[in-house]
Order: C-alpha cells, then structure tokens, then sequence
C-alpha cells in the first residue's frame, strides 16, 4: 500500500463515517411517531386531599408508563445493576428491609429508605430533612449518587437517547421531535409522574370504617380513640396530632425524642438542622405516613427500631430528653403516655387496621419487566 | 407610634362584602399590605422564645415554645364596606428572630392586590372563619392552609384554630419540668378582633402594621386570674372548652396594632 493510497483511503473512511453520522442524525427523527398522550385519571380516595399536579406535568398515560419502565429498570445505574426499585420495593410499601439504604455495589447509605406511598401529595419538602422540594427535582439525585446508582447524569440521558424503545417512548410521553431532545428534565417528568400514582391507603380496614362497610372491633375502637384522644376516658396516645388521618402525616419537621443527646448539636445526623442552617432544627426529621407500615420494618430515619412494637414502646417511654432545656427542642406531645399493656395492645390492634394491600395488583404499579 | 387596641366584635353584626377573587385585571388600583408579627411576652415585651424565660402568674418561670393560629377573613373596612384581603392565612409565631436594625420579625404575611383607598378600621379572626370550618382538609388541595391534617381534629369536626404550647418550671430548678399545651378549635371559639385605624392603601405603595400579641395577656384575664398549668397542662380535646374558652376571651387584651408606615 502505497502513501498516496493511503491518504485517500483514509479520506474515503472519513467522508463514510461523516455520511453514516449524518444517517445516525437522520434515524434520530422521532416526529413520524404519532403523539397523542391521553390523560391519566388519579384514583384519589373518597375524602382524601386533592393532590397538586405541577402545570408543567400533567399525568398521562404515555408519561407514567414511561416513568414505570424507568423507575424499574437498572440502567439508570453505573453498572446496570441497581433501579429505584431495588430500594423502593413495592411489596414492601415501596421502601426495604435494611435498616440504612444500601446501593451500588454494597454501598452504604446514610438514612433508611422512605416509602413513596402517597408521595404525590407531600408539599412541604421531601427527604427525611426536606432537603428537595419536589418529585421532579428528587427523582434526579439517586441516579448520581455515588451511594445509591452513581451514574452521571451525561451518561443517564446518553443511554436513554442511544436506546430505541425508550426514544420512541419519550416522543409518545413529551412530544419530543428528536432523540436528543432528551434530557434529564423530561427524566425527571417521567420519573415524577410515576410516583403520583403510587397511591394506597383508601382500602384499608381503616377507611372501610370511615366509609360504614365495617365497624370497628372493641379493641380498634378503643385504640382509635387513643390516637386521636377522642375520649377523655380513655389514655390520650396524641399519635393523631403527628400522622393524622386520612395520610396519616402532617409532613412537618419536629424532634420526636428518639436521639438520646444533651446538645443539639451532637445528633449524629442534623437532619432539618442541616436544611436550615439553625440550631434549634437539628435532630428534627420530617414526620412520615403510617399507612402500610406492616410491610415495612425498620423504622425512623435511621432504622433504628426494627418493629412497630419498638416504635409504640418508644413513645409510651416519653422519649430522651435532654436535661438542660436550653438544648432541648423535642416536640411538647413527646412525653411518657403510661399505656398499660391492654391499651398497648388496643393501639397496635388498630395500627394493624391501616394496611392496604389492593396497590400490589394495580397493573400500572407493577414491574414492567417481569 | 400610637398603639391600638382590639375589641371582640359580635360576628351577628358582621356584614362583609367580600371583595377577594374579583380581581386586579378589572383595573382598580391595588397596592400591598405588610402584616409584621410581634409574640411577646409580658410588659418588657421580650419575644417569645424556648431558651427564654419569663415570669408566670403562679411564681415560676415559663417559656413560650409555640404560638400557632388561624387569621380569618383578614379585612379592611370602612363605615359602608368591608374588604376581605385574605380568607385564610396560617401563622407560626415560635421562635421568632428580630431583626435589630429594623426592628421586625421574621414573622410576617404580605397582602397583595389590596385595592387602593382609604379605610377606618383593620379586623380579623382567630380561628377558621365558622363557613370554612365546616370543611375539612380533604376539600382543599395540598398546598392550601386549610389542607393541613395536622390542624384538623376530627374529634372535634373542626380545625384547630390555634396553639399555644410552652414549658413551665414547676419546681424551680431551671429543668422546665412541666410542658402545657392548649389547642382551641370549633366555631364558638372563634373571635374576630376590629382596632379602629385610620389607613391608607396607596396605589403601588405598601402600608406596614405590626400586630403584638402578649401571651402573657393570653394566660391571665383583667381580672388578675390565670390559668394553672400544673393543674390543667393538656387542653385539646373534645368536651371541655372551659380553658381554652378562658384564653380566646383574653385575645382582645392580649393583641395591639401599631401603624408603621403608608
Ligand atoms: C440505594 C437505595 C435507593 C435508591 C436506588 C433510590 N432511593 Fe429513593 N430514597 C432512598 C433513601 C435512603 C431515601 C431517604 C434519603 C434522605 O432522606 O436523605 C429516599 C428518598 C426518596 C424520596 C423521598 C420520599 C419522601 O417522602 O420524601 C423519593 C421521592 C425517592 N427516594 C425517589 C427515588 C427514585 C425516583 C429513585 C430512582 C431514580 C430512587 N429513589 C432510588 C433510597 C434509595
Ligand atoms: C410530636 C409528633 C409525633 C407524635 C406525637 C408521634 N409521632 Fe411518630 N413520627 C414523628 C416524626 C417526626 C417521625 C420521623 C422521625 C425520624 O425518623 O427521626 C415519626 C416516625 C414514626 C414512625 C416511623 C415510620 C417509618 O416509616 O419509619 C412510626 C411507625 C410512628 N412515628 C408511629 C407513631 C405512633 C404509633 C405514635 C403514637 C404513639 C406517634 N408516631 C406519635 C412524629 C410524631
């Protein structure tokens, strides 16, 4: 092969591979992909709050599903190995068993996985701390967390642009004309508008109840009404004024007295402390639902009570306090209820009334890929 | 700068012209109302704080951890018209933060689209307005004030209109061993306060009034009676309203208004 050759060979593989870019460029037209999303209805629960849907992301059919294959499937991780699911588990309450959330790799996070029950309609910050304000802006940060999928965010839209299927899909949900209009807002979308539908709660035994189909046994009813201190006759549990119903949460953020420190700036995690940078937040964590807890363990944001008896214990204990008041920021409700164990036993009798488990067979909820 | 009382007024001679809703766009000239919010307590008029303490009734110390409420229909007035600037607003008055070279708190709400003029007096409810009351979180959507579970109590079919909880140190060792909470709600403790107040709304201007609320004036009556934390620490359930009744009858005493600026 002589030189003269060579340079216009390697001119001709050039001009092939320039020809074939513009090809790659040309196959990336989505717009001959017919869009026309139909709008998908929320089944909100009878007398449970309407649930505020961004302008900007108006649930369809085309969105969710897309938002579904995405929350399940691993290739938004580094290694193809872990999706939101791995943590988020919808048989149990879309959260996990482990204590502290494991990712990538065996890495160890910080806090236990939350539950995405009911997500959609948290509006007063998300996270444990409410360090991010909306399903949008959160469904981003497990992909590049270095604990949990560690994938660049490059790197997450270069394989949802290279991959045929989703293309097609994100032209159904958004409209988009070409692959790369891709990017990770409409990520986010997608992911978001899967998580409003996570919705469970309004079959409970509970909301029967509520709704006259049942009636509450002896011992429910005596547990309902140490909830809500319905009755001065019976022990004021005062649960209600933290995870009242029908969420059975107030999101709010408040020191519930499970950290045993003397100084507000010794908990282990600042939790709300660290979101706004003020003393007399630290130790305080967002409250969270109770509906389906029977599929969870592990409880609190650190997971440091393994059962609902733990937990139940733990407040009829008054909590830790710490001595010198100046350094005491733990809520005023957080005090020793002195529940016998009758009315220990009423109480988890009618926490056992609020699990509802008729989401596990929405076909909308369930892994795409199985 | 000339402190104004409250009354309690009657809600049977109430006749309120709402006027919120019809908007801006039919171009009347709007301009913004600051509402600033000082929880003191006591005649120094220290704000309210859970590291500081005060001097309670009984003898012992107190603090003051949570001043929460309901500000219904939140008008302005003159002798032929009232003008709702706000149905609904919720306020969480601990832990305030004063800023010294102003002189406010960080505890404030800001009325837009106010409709320019001249007003005779400023009124508001404590509590959930009885019209609103009726509803429950479910009939909002969940950024709204009224879609706070947290605020409703089903035992009482009604929102809690406001909180009031603090430490008191009953044993005098400086460990605050005794926590009082009392939360009021249901449509007869609701009490709506009028101060009669020349203002002015200026079209693009922004009038500012201060609204002090001494909880100290919330615990004891005119009459030198105060409440006994020790004996009573826990008010909010159904049935007995007797001592949070006690505390809704002392709002009128207990707020004042300060016209800062217009
Ligand atoms: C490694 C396990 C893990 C993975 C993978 C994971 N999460 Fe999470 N998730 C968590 C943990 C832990 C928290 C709480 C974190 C905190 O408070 O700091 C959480 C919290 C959340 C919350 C907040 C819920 C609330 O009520 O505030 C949302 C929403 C969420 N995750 C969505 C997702 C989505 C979407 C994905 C996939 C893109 C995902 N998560 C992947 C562990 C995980
Ligand atoms: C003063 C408010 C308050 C009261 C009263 C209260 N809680 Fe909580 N609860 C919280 C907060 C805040 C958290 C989250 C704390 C954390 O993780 O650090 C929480 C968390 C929980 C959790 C953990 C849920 C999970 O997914 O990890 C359970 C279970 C629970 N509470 C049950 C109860 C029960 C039962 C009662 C009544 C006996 C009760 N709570 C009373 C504020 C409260």
């Amino acid at each position: 092969m002589n030189f003269r050759f060579g340079l216009v060979f390697l001119f001709l593989v050039m001009l092939f591979i320039y020809a074939c870019k513009d090809e790659v460029m040309n196959e990336g037209d989505l717009s001959f992909i017919p869009f026309d999303p139909v709008e998908y209805k929320l089944e909100i629960p009878e007398g449970w709050p309407q649930m505020e849907i961004p302008e900007d992301n108006p649930l369809t059919y085309e969105g969710v599903q897309l938002g579904r294959r995405l929350f399940f499937d691993p290739i938004l991780s580094l290694d193809n190995t872990i999706s939101c699911a791995t943590c988020h588990v919808p048989e149990k309450g879309f959260s996990d068993n482990n204590p502290i959330a494991v990712g990538i790799g065996g890495a160890l996070g910080t806090r236990k996985t939350m539950s995405l029950i009911n997500v959609g309609f948290n509006q007063n910050g998300l996270l444990w701390d409410g360090a991010v304000m909306t399903l949008e802006e959160q469904s981003l940060h497990p992909i590049e967390d270095p604990v949990e999928m560690n994938l660049p965010l490059e790197e997450a839209i270069q394989r949802l642009r290279d991959h045929e299927d989703y293309s097609v899909r994100f032209r159904k949900a958004f409209g988009i004309g070409n692959v790369d209009e891709i990017n990770k807002d409409l990520l986010a979308k997608a992911l978001a508008q899967f998580q409003r539908i996570i919705i469970a709660g309004g079959e409970s035994q509970f909301e029967k109840v509520m709704r006259g189909e049942l009636s509450f046994t002896d011992e429910q009813l005596n547990g309902w009404e140490m909830f809500t201190d319905a009755n001065r006759l019976v022990v004021d549990a005062e649960c209600a004024h933290c995870h009242i119903r029908p969420l059975f949460n107030i999101n709010e953020y408040i020191n519930n007295g499970i950290t045993p420190v003397e100084r507000l700036f010794d908990h282990p995690d600042p939790g709300r402390g660290a979101v706004t940078g003020r003393e007399r937040d630290y130790g305080k964590f967002r409250t969270v639902t109770l509906i389906n807890w029977e599929l969870r363990k592990n409880f609190m944001h650190d997971g440091r009570f393994e059962t609902m008896e733990d937990v139940v214990n733990h407040y009829n204990s008054g909590g830790h306090r710490p001595t010198n008041p100046d350094e005491d920021n733990v809520d005023l409700l957080i005090y020793p209820l002195n529940m016998d164990e009758f009315e220990l036993h009423d109480l988890m009798e009618f926490l056992r009334m609020l699990t509802d488990t008729t989401f596990l067979s929405n076909p909308d909820l369930q892994n795409p890929f199985l | 700068m000339n402190k104004l009382h409250f009354f309690i007024l009657l809600p049977l001679f109430l006749f309120v012209f709402s006027a919120c809703g019809d908007d801006d766009d039919n171009g009347t000239p709007t301009g913004t109302l600051e509402i600033f919010f000082e929880p003191i307590y006591g005649e120094d008029r220290g704000l309210i704080s859970p590291t500081t303490n005060f001097s309670y009734a009984s003898g012992n110390d107190i603090r003051v951890i949570r001043s929460d409420m309901y500000l219904g229909n939140i008008s302005l007035g003159t002798a032929s018209a009232t003008t709702v600037l706000s149905e609904i607003e919720y306020v969480s008055l601990g832990e305030p933060k004063m800023d010294e070279s102003t002189g406010l708190t960080d505890k404030f709400l800001v009325l837009n689209n106010v409709p320019a003029g001249s007003y005779s007096f400023f009124e508001f409810g404590i509590g959930v307005p009885p019209e609103l009351n009726s509803k429950t979180p479910s009939d909002f959507s969940s950024s709204h004030p009224l879609a706070r579970g947290g605020n409703y109590w089903d035992a009482w079919d009604s929102y809690i209109f406001a909180k009031l909880e603090g430490r008191l140190d009953v044993n005098d060792d400086g460990l605050f061993s005794q926590n009082f909470i009392y939360h009021s709600g249901q449509d007869e403790l609701y009490r709506i306060l009028r101060a009669n107040i020349p203002l002015t709304i200026s079209e693009g201007g922004t009038t500012r009034l201060k609204i002090v609320i001494d909880h100290e004036k919330l615990l004891i009556n005119e009459d030198g009676e105060f409440v006994d934390i020790e004996e009573t620490p826990i008010d909010h359930s159904a049935g007995d309203l007797a001592l949070v009744r006690f505390i809704a009858d002392n709002y009128g005493r207990a707020f004042s208004l300060e016209l800062l600026s217009q």
